[in-house]
């Protein structure tokens, strides 16, 4: 059953890297057209310009320092240490080693245990090509109550690595956070006048061309020139702010898009890590696992976001499910 | 009380008896842990992380000892306060002990069971 899960998971894991890629490029250009409609903004208009650069580019700098706040994090803690794999725990050892051969995984990766994190799982991020697995407290008691699923843990998050995803997923979560926490509500903010002339501007035309239709056919042609005057010049506000009205409208659907296809990038993502799990170990282990989470985010209470992008634990239990059925 | 050793080692069978299953948790990081409790005089302000809510009662739900550790410090600070006024016997160190242990996350059962066995453990403990 195993080898047959196995190989459903290399082909997951292939399409998900390929997937990962397009997506890291997707994110890459988004940043590239922002810098050039600042560059244009500032040519165009300065004070389209001076906003980009006041809003977007802060942001940059945010997105930089919560993609490095698990490194800090984890250098500066007193209670982070590294370990060396080949001599801290022998059943560690033998876990990693083979879940690292059956993913065959070559990247490298630092080790470290946390001691202020009670959590029964553990976590992965990379910078600059090192990956770190970061392994909590809890993550020892399971190992030695339920070595089954420390080893489906374990796996999952080893799954990451071959997925090459490590950091995209922290980076969509976060450029998530920003784009509708902050960027949106700053862009809305400052466009909801614009949008108010453009709705004026519009009504303001419907209304002289009636009145100049009535001048026309009712009057006898009186005053047709002073109305064709004032005609043309509210056509071309209108049009200027129609222009910008349908730009601001195309931009959130585009951004939607965006925020749907990054939240289905993350779902395959955490999919074949479970899938990945279950290669390793079985599919019940990774139901048992799931069931687990849920249980414990009950009791977390953890703060949820209406634009996470992670799926939620009942997902992954359907999924799992499906996948026991599947194979079993 | 700077006799963080004594504490480690009676805690460390405590662990063995009641939690084997954490043994390897403790053992990598009771010192840790019990330099902070000596240091600051409370894991929890020391432990605290800001993204995490109930922290403590989290880590206290994971690993069992957690609690036990906090607890049994606090009963031995009290202990102590009350044998600088003569006012300590066997008697007095169970209800302390049991009393404190209430906060560990532990049921009934547990504390008793914990506080039968150990209790001798942490009467010469106290005598040093």
């Amino acid at each position: 059953m195993n080898s047959s899960i196995l190989n459903y998971w290399k082909n997951l894991k292939n399409k998900s890297v390929r997937n990962v890629e397009i997506a890291r490029g997707i994110l890459y250009l988004i940043f590239f057209v922002q810098i050039i409609n600042a560059l244009v903004g500032i040519y165009n208009s300065p004070l389209i310009g001076i906003i980009y650069f006041v809003v977007y580019f802060p942001l940059i700098f945010l997105i930089r320092q919560d993609l490095s706040k698990d490194f800090d994090n984890l250098m500066s803690d007193d209670f982070s240490k590294p370990i060396d794999i080949d001599t801290f725990n022998i059943n560690l050892k033998l876990m990693i080693d083979e879940v690292l051969e059956k993913f065959d995984i070559s990247e490298q990766i630092e080790y470290y245990i946390s001691i202020n994190n009670f959590d029964y799982s553990p976590f992965v991020f990379s910078r600059t090509k090192v990956n770190f697995l970061v392994l909590p407290l809890g993550f020892f008691k399971l190992m030695y109550e339920r070595p089954q699923e420390a080893k489906a843990i374990l796996a999952h998050e080893l799954s990451h690595i071959a997925q090459h995803d490590t950091d995209l997923t922290i980076f969509i979560k976060i450029f998530l956070k920003y784009v509708f926490a902050i960027l949106l509500p700053i862009q809305l903010l400052i466009l909801s006048p614009i949008l108010y002339y453009s709705y004026q501007s519009s009504k303001e035309y419907r209304q002289e061309a009636s009145d100049y239709n009535n001048a026309m056919f009712a009057n006898g042609g009186a005053g047709i020139s002073y109305y064709q005057d004032m005609i043309s010049d509210s056509y071309a506000n209108a049009k200027q702010s129609e222009k910008i009205y349908w730009g601001v409208l195309f931009s959130l659907v585009v951004l939607f898009l965006l925020y749907g296809y990054l939240r289905l990038i993350t779902y395959n993502s955490e999919k074949t890590a479970d899938v990945g799990a279950a290669a390793i170990t079985n599919t019940s282990a990774i139901e048992s696992i799931i069931s687990r989470v849920l249980d414990d985010r009950k009791y977390k209470k953890r703060k949820k976001f209406w634009f996470t992008v992670n799926p939620s634990v009942d997902w992954r239990l359907k999924k799992a499910l499906l996948l026991g059925k599947k194979f079993n | 009380m700077d006799n963080s050793e004594d504490f480690k080692k009676l805690m460390r069978s405590i662990v063995i008896e009641e939690f084997p299953s954490e043994i390897f948790a403790f053992d990598i990081s009771s010192d840790e842990l019990i330099k902070k409790l000596y240091q600051d005089g409370n894991i929890e302000t020391t432990l605290k992380k800001e993204s995490q809510v109930n922290f403590m009662e989290q880590a206290m739900a994971v690993l069992g000892f957690i609690g036990v550790l906090i607890s049994t410090y606090k009963a031995i600070i009290e202990i102590k306060g009350l044998k600088l006024k003569n006012k300590i016997d066997d008697q007095t160190i169970e209800k302390n002990w049991m009393s404190a242990l209430q906060d560990s996350g532990l049921s009934k059962e547990e504390i008793n069971k914990v506080v039968s066995k150990h209790i001798a453990n942490l009467s010469s403990y106290l005598c040093k």
